[in-house]
């Protein structure tokens, strides 16, 4: 049989094969490493640049539209203004829907090892659980936004809301993508195609969802518990925000 | 084969010898090679040190290529394969540490001028300060608290656009701002650019030592006319700028002003109204402009016009100052400098392709007239302030290719020939200014738009 | 056993005619790295043409002062399109050609290790170079330069509420986001492919150097790339939705207002990709021309392992100097000097290398063929460019050089002199790889020295034009600014160089269709690639090589004289996982023996044909259509043009929905065989597999 892994692993080993049934990984690889595996270890280092883009750019602007709010009060200047982040975001209220994604990954950790026992009902149990609880947390996300709106922050209402909606958006958008991905394998599962060789299937969706876990983790503390600036009340903050108005000419 | 290696050799002596001479001797306006202020000679020096070394290591390396290529070739004595070498390990190191050592030489005095630099842009106390606005696409100069006196008893800035004077041996910190797009300030013989970001302040300091005329122009792609967005810088003996200060702040005074009003240059025409929702001339009564320029976001939109005619160029260093070449513009400003945003005040023409098609509609061929005959009597009664230009005027050069200039036939002047080797000193402010060289006669629009980017 | 030899009878049916097919289905369909590697080359090799094209509109505009040739505009829209396309469309592609086409050959694999991904990648190549060129068609050009600074990409006038609402940069933007997309599922292919399909006893340390430029090269594309989608989704944001991510101050409601956004953000992240970008560029270059050298001066690379270190090196230090793109935005003089410094330090890795080409041809035996000559072309011009780059680095020097032609000329230097020569000596190269047929040497020559000193009039001049303060970007300059001898000298140049492309273009036509076949190693060459027919069957490796050594062919022919005194021990381990295998140049006897007794077995149980190859598939064609369709539904719905506004839904929501069932259609499409029992092989562990045919 070792002669045939070997040829697997050079031709067959080529091969992506479709969801469901099999894939590149079922002979050694030079590494070791399952290719799917590998080949999504590699997609979340790139995501992860694409997050770290996008918080850098959040903790850029998150006092932002605070410092500017200086500029109308002091010189009378036309700002975006408010609402600002001590205004309207809701620690406790997060601090619920990130346990409830954070208590996920554990479903997920039961749902790969469920699968290794070949245990498929408990792998359709913990998967719809999974995905259920990442549901529950994309609604929280929903809630909490319309409610925002509701306050008056939108995308364009001050670059505050512009940088929170698109990152934790782009989060969300994430979390979307994996609770979908999820519902497709119990889905699957009810057709009957998984079985304990798909092991590795679940595996990368469930590197995948402990990622997103994590990088909401990031978002949670940088996004409500880090302290934000208080722009006008501020007085520490009167000097550097209004360098920052004046450098920009009125006519 | 042979040959070919001769050849590549050649090439290189060639780089060698070129180069190095190349940047010693340079007489053209734009040139960093020859700088004119200390600032801009500490870069040249530091620049001069990297280039030897750079020098150093490219003829080393391509005589290494060279010789290697020589001595090494295959021959057909050669029937065995060479020495199978894999590395040398104390070579490799050697040419690990000898570049980084001219490395090191390059980045001490590198590091030292760039703090330096800022710092000397940070220290105002000694300087002169010129706040400077990059617009699309010319510059608005601004001395703070130079200006006549304003309705609140302070000094206002004294304005005016793409051409800054400043004194000899006087510290200089331009202080840059936009409000639009990202340009940059770039006077190469002066100094380095700085660039002029919305939302940010930044400065850049110079302190001229040589009087002259000075070129700059804009380093950063700001959009449609980025390649015309020039200006003149003219270092002035101190008393010289103090006159010109003073003839900027008491505005036009000329007698001969016969196209103004009752012949007082203060009161514009009518036709000039139009202008006035985004010109300002210093001095001009505000009943001219009376219910027209009163928003206040409008201020600025185009060039400040005091004392105009005493300028080298119009359009930001694309058009010599002459009364045709202002009628021409006038007539269609979209068609002389394609996309600029005075050809929306034609009505009716909305973009671009639409204003190179149709003249100005705004304005009549006599509109035109009128306002360039009067534009051209903004001048203080005693001539232009001395402009202290010693060198050729290389904007005249500008509309020697551009059809503009000679789709005027009416104005029956020949057009302007290059102007690059006008190094006589003759600012052709003088040849234009105060002599209409239309006296009556209306300045006919050109029948058919010669379109100069079809 | 039975099973086995039975379903790759069934596999050789089912697969063989239809991957030696010829007809364009076949290419449409194909996803055999050989000929995806063919479809990236063709390709670039018409964006270079595209791209040179371009080149040569700049340069009649330029040829004389105040030109009237393109209006202003067209001017700008032109250089824009000049630098994307031979950027993101000539020399990416070019690589991506040689990585496909060579990384599988290299590492003794078959494919790569999700074939159709790999036609993905490509298909959405084509899908973004469609896009950014239909632009010439809907006439709304980009026209904002190739690293499109905010905010002039979104307002028009800032002192009105003008917004830059053209389609112009929409075309760039998505362009660009598509073209992003294809370089990471390329770079996430070829990263796994090779991690885990090489041959056995080929370690990390055992592989030739192309290949870990590959690597290195991918990684780069994965960890830089994310950077540019933020700052473009960040734009099509602004653009789209009306945030201000980039925009200080604006008009809202006809009021000026304070926004708080930032310019200078957009060039932070433009240029934290735009650097890496550029040594994805060279990169490539020098591993093939780390290829090239060895094989003409017939020793062994100088410094295998200081080689790699320096790639990695260069790609390490490429993520710590995007600053140097900004010397002149005045950010201090912390930040200014510090990047200062570390874009020195990357001419310490970029010297080694040059010293050990050239420590590479020291005491050889040196044929000057054409490859050859590109590839020692590379290491005299790159230096140049090196050195103007060095010149750069000092950020007070560099503000009389920025956005000068000083700039222009450094990096046509680099790229031309650099990525450009290592191509066209590639080409060369690989040539009689790709098609046993050897490009005609005695043309190659003249073009080698046509090129070379059309290059030199071409570029070098562009030194003085920066010193004498001309700026890039101009469309026009003045008669009296002195700029015009150079540029004339230039614009000669330039067109002697278009001329040694027709020269290239004919010697490739001639050469194709000629008849005389050339055998299948012409060079001598070291690597196994060579050790297999030219072209190569569908199935590359009738048996899979066993490696021992770092240049296995030479080896092979030659025999390895134990003369490894540089062989790295090289341990890899990320997270404790071990990627590479202690290796050396020389295995342990029995280690050797093992997995050759492997390979021989393996022999044994494959037949000529027998080998298992999987099938052609069309979706990844149908997701690229989708990602097309997709794409210029965005850019002809810009929400702010208000007539556009009814073909949102249409064309979007086409490519929306072909691209979903493009997906849905790719992952229940069996990869390999048509029929449900082939299961049995594909699991390779020889476990049962009946349950597995119930899905279909
Ligand atoms: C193939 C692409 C490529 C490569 C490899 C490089 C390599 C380098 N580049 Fe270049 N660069 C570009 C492509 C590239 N660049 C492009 C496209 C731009 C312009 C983008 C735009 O604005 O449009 C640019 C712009 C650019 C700038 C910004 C200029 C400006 O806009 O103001 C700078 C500044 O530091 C710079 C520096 C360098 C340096 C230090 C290297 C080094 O890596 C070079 C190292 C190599 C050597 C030095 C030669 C060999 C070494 C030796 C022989 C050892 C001994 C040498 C010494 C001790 C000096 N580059
Ligand atoms: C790999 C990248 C690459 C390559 C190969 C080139 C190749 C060339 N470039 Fe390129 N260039 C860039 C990348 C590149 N360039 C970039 C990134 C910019 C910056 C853009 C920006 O500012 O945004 C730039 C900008 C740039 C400018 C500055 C424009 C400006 O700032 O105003 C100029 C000016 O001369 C120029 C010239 C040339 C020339 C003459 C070639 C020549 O080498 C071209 C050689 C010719 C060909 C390859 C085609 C030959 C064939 C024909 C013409 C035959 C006819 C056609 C058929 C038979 C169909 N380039
Ligand atoms: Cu302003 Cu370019
Ligand atoms: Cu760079």
């Amino acid at each position: 049989m070792a002669t045939t892994t070997l040829d697997v692993q050079h031709a067959g080993g080529a091969v992506d094969h479709g969801h469901g049934h099999g894939d590149s990984g079922h002979g050694p690889t030079s590494t070791g490493i399952d290719s799917k595996k590998l080949l999504m270890w590699w997609f979340l280092g790139s995501d992860g640049v694409l997050f770290g883009a996008l918080i850098a750019t959040f903790m850029i602007y998150r006092n932002r539209a605070q410092d500017l709010s200086v500029g109308e009060t002091v010189a009378g200047l036309v700002t975006t203004g408010g609402p600002f982040p001590n205004e309207i975001l809701d620690q406790l209220f997060t601090a619920v829907s990130a346990g409830v994604l954070l208590f996920s990954s554990f479903t997920m950790v039961l749902a790969v090892a469920s699968i290794g026992r070949g245990n498929i009902k408990a792998f359709r149990v913990w998967t719809i659980a999974t995905a259920m609880l990442g549901g529950i947390f994309l609604a929280g996300q929903y809630f909490e936004y319309t409610e925002f709106f509701h306050e008056g922050l939108s995308l364009q209402q001050n670059i505050f809301g512009a940088s929170f909606f698109v990152l934790t958006g782009v989060h969300g958008l994430h979390v979307f993508a994996g609770v979908l991905w999820l519902l497709g394998l119990s889905l699957t599962s009810f057709r009957g195609g998984i079985s304990k060789k798909d092991h590795t299937n679940v595996e990368v969706a469930g590197l995948y969802w402990h990622f997103i876990d994590i990088v909401w983790i990031v978002l949670f503390t940088l996004v409500y518990l880090l302290p934000y600036r208080d722009g006008a009340h501020d007085p520490e903050h009167v000097d550097g925000a209004m360098r920052l108005v004046q450098a920009i000419p009125f006519f | 084969m042979f040959r070919s290696v001769v050849l590549f050799a050649i090439l290189v002596m060639v780089f060698g010898a070129v180069a190095p001479v190349l940047a010693q001797q340079d007489t053209n306006p734009y040139t960093h090679i020859d700088p004119k202020s200390p600032e801009g000679r500490t870069i040249q020096d530091l620049y001069k040190l990297i280039f030897w070394m750079g020098v150093v290591v490219f003829i080393f390396v391509q005589f290494l290529i060279v010789y290697t290529s020589m001595r090494f070739k295959r021959r057909r004595t050669h029937t065995s394969r060479p020495a199978q070498v894999h590395g040398h390990r104390t070579l490799e190191i050697t040419w690990t540490i000898i570049p980084a050592i001219i490395l090191l030489i390059i980045a001490v005095p590198t590091i030292t001028t760039i703090y330096n630099a800022y710092a000397a842009a940070e220290d105002t106390e000694e300087a002169m300060i010129v706040d400077v606005y990059g617009k699309q696409w010319w510059w608005e100069i601004h001395y703070p608290g130079m200006g006549p006196v304003g309705e609140d008893g302070q000094p206002t800035d004294l304005v005016t656009a793409n051409e800054i004077r400043i004194p000899e041996d006087q510290k200089v910190v331009f202080r840059l701002y936009s409000n639009n797009v990202i340009h940059s300030f770039w006077i190469p013989e002066l100094t380095g650019k700085m660039d002029v970001i919305p939302g940010h302040e930044r400065r850049l300091s110079i302190t001229p030592e040589t009087s002259g005329t000075y070129y700059g122009e804009c380093a950063e792609f700001c959009g449609v006319a980025h390649a015309w967005m020039r200006f003149v810088v003219k270092v002035q003996p101190q008393a010289e700028f103090d006159t010109w200060v003073t003839a900027m702040n008491s505005g036009p005074d000329t007698p001969t002003a016969a196209f103004a009003p009752e012949g007082d240059v203060s009161r514009a025409p009518a036709e000039f109204s139009a202008c006035l929702l985004c010109h300002n001339v210093t001095g001009v009564s505000e009943a001219a402009a009376e219910g027209i320029a009163t928003d206040p976001s409008s201020v600025g939109a185009g060039p400040n016009l005091t004392l105009l005619s005493c300028r080298d160029t119009l359009a930001a260093g694309l058009l010599e100052n002459t009364p045709e070449n202002l009628a021409l513009w006038l007539l269609n400003p979209g068609h002389v400098k394609e996309g600029n945003y005075m050809h929306g005040v034609t009505p009716g023409i909305k973009n671009q392709d639409e204003a190179n098609t149709y003249p100005n509609q705004v304005l009549s061929g006599e509109d035109v007239t009128a306002i360039v005959n009067y534009l051209e009597s903004l001048q203080p009664a005693a001539g232009c302030p001395e402009d202290g230009v010693a060198r050729g005027n290389m904007n005249t050069g500008a509309n020697a290719g551009n059809a503009p200039v000679l789709a005027t036939p009416a104005a029956g002047t020949p057009a302007p020939t290059g102007g690059g080797e006008d190094v006589t000193g003759a600012g052709s402010s003088e040849a234009g200014a105060g002599t209409p060289a239309t006296e009556g006669e209306p300045i006919a629009p050109a029948a058919t738009p010669v379109a100069i980017n079809p | 056993m039975a099973t086995i030899a039975q379903s790759q009878t069934q596999a050789r049916h089912a697969t063989t005619p239809a991957a030696s097919e010829s007809g364009l289905w076949s290419w449409l369909t194909t996803i055999d790295h050989k000929r995806i590697g063919i479809l990236y080359g063709v390709t670039a090799i018409v964006f270079l043409f595209i791209g040179g094209l371009e080149a040569m509109l700049i340069r009649l505009q330029l040829a004389r002062p105040e030109n009237d040739l393109l209006s202003l505009d067209a001017y700008n829209a032109i250089f824009t399109m000049h630098g994307t396309t031979m950027i993101f469309l000539a020399v990416m592609p070019a690589s991506t050609a040689f990585f496909n086409y060579l990384v599988p050959l290299q590492i003794g694999a078959r494919d790569v290790a999700f074939p159709r991904l790999n036609a993905l990648s490509y298909w959405l190549l084509l899908a973004g170079a469609l896009i950014l060129n239909l632009s010439f068609f809907a006439g709304s050009i980009p026209n904002g330069g190739w690293y499109g600074y905010a905010p002039l990409t979104e307002i028009l006038n800032g002192q009105t509420d003008q917004l830059n609402t053209g389609r112009n940069m929409e075309f760039w933007a998505v362009g660009l986001q598509v073209l992003g997309i294809s370089s990471l599922a390329a770079s996430f292919n070829m990263i796994v492919t090779i991690f885990n399909l090489r041959a056995p006893g080929m370690t990390l340390m055992r592989m030739p150097i192309f290949t870990w430029a590959t690597l290195i090269t991918s990684i780069l594309m994965v960890l830089a790339f994310p950077a540019i989608t933020v700052a473009l989704a960040l734009l099509q944001v602004d653009r789209f939705l009306g945030t201000h991510f980039y925009v200080p101050s604006t008009y809202i409601d006809g009021r000026l207002t304070l926004t708080g956004g930032d310019p200078l953000l957009w060039q932070h992240l433009f240029w934290i990709f735009g650097h890496p970008e550029v040594y994805i560029l060279i990169l490539p270059a020098f591993g093939l021309v780390s290829e090239i050298i060895p094989v003409f001066s017939r020793k062994p690379l100088f410094g295998y392992a200081v080689m790699v270190y320096a790639l990695a090196a260069i790609a390490f230090l490429g993520f710590g100097v995007w600053v140097h793109h900004m010397f002149t935005t005045g950010l201090g003089p912390t930040p200014t000097a510090i990047f200062s410094a570390t874009t020195m330090l990357i001419a310490i890795p970029t010297g080694v290398k040059i010293f050990n080409w050239v420590g590479t041809m020291w005491g050889g035996q040196i044929r000057f063929s054409t490859p050859m000559l590109f590839a020692v072309g590379l290491v005299s011009q790159f230096t140049i460019g090196g050195i103007s780059g060095v010149m750069h680095s000092s950020a007070p020097v560099d503000t009389q050089q920025n956005d000068s032609y000083f700039v222009i000329a450094h990096f046509h230097y680099v790229l031309f002199g650099g990525s450009i020569f290592a191509l066209i000596g590639a080409l060369y190269f690989y040539f009689p790889k790709i098609t046993g047929k050897m490009l005609d040497e005695r043309l190659g020559k003249i073009h080698f020295w046509w090129t070379f000193l059309a290059f030199n009039a071409a570029f070098f001049p562009m030194h003085f034009l920066g010193l004498e303060g001309m700026p890039r970007r101009y469309a026009s300059y003045a008669e009296g600014s002195g700029w015009w001898f150079w540029n004339v000298v230039v614009s000669i140049g330039s067109f002697a160089l278009a001329l040694s492309f027709v020269l290239l273009a004919y010697n490739i036509a001639k050469t194709l269709r000629s008849r005389n076949k050339v055998e299948d190693d012409p060079w001598d060459a070291a690597t196994i690639e060579w050790s297999i027919p030219s072209p190569p069957p569908v199935y590359n490796y009738k048996e899979i090589p066993t490696v021992t050594n770092r240049d296995q062919f030479w080896a092979d022919k030659y025999g390895t004289g134990h003369d490894h005194e540089e062989e790295d021990d090289l341990e890899v381990r990320i997270a404790g996982v071990k990627l590479g295998d202690v290796g050396s140049g020389d295995e342990q006897p029995e280690d050797q023996a093992a997995t050759r007794r492997q390979a021989d077995d393996l022999g044994d149980v494959e037949e000529d044909t027998h080998v298992h190859m999987p099938n052609p598939s069309f979706w990844p064609l149908v997701v690229a259509i989708g990602v097309f369709l997709l794409g210029l539904g965005l850019i002809f719905s810009h929400p702010r043009i208000e007539i556009e506004r009814l073909s949102l839904p249409v064309l979007s929501v086409l490519g929306v929905v072909t691209m979903v069932f493009g997906i849905v259609a790719w992952s229940l499409e069996p990869a390999s065989d048509p029929e449900p029992h082939h299961d049995e092989f594909n699991d390779g562990h020889g476990a049962a597999a009946a349950p597995t045919a119930a899905h279909h």
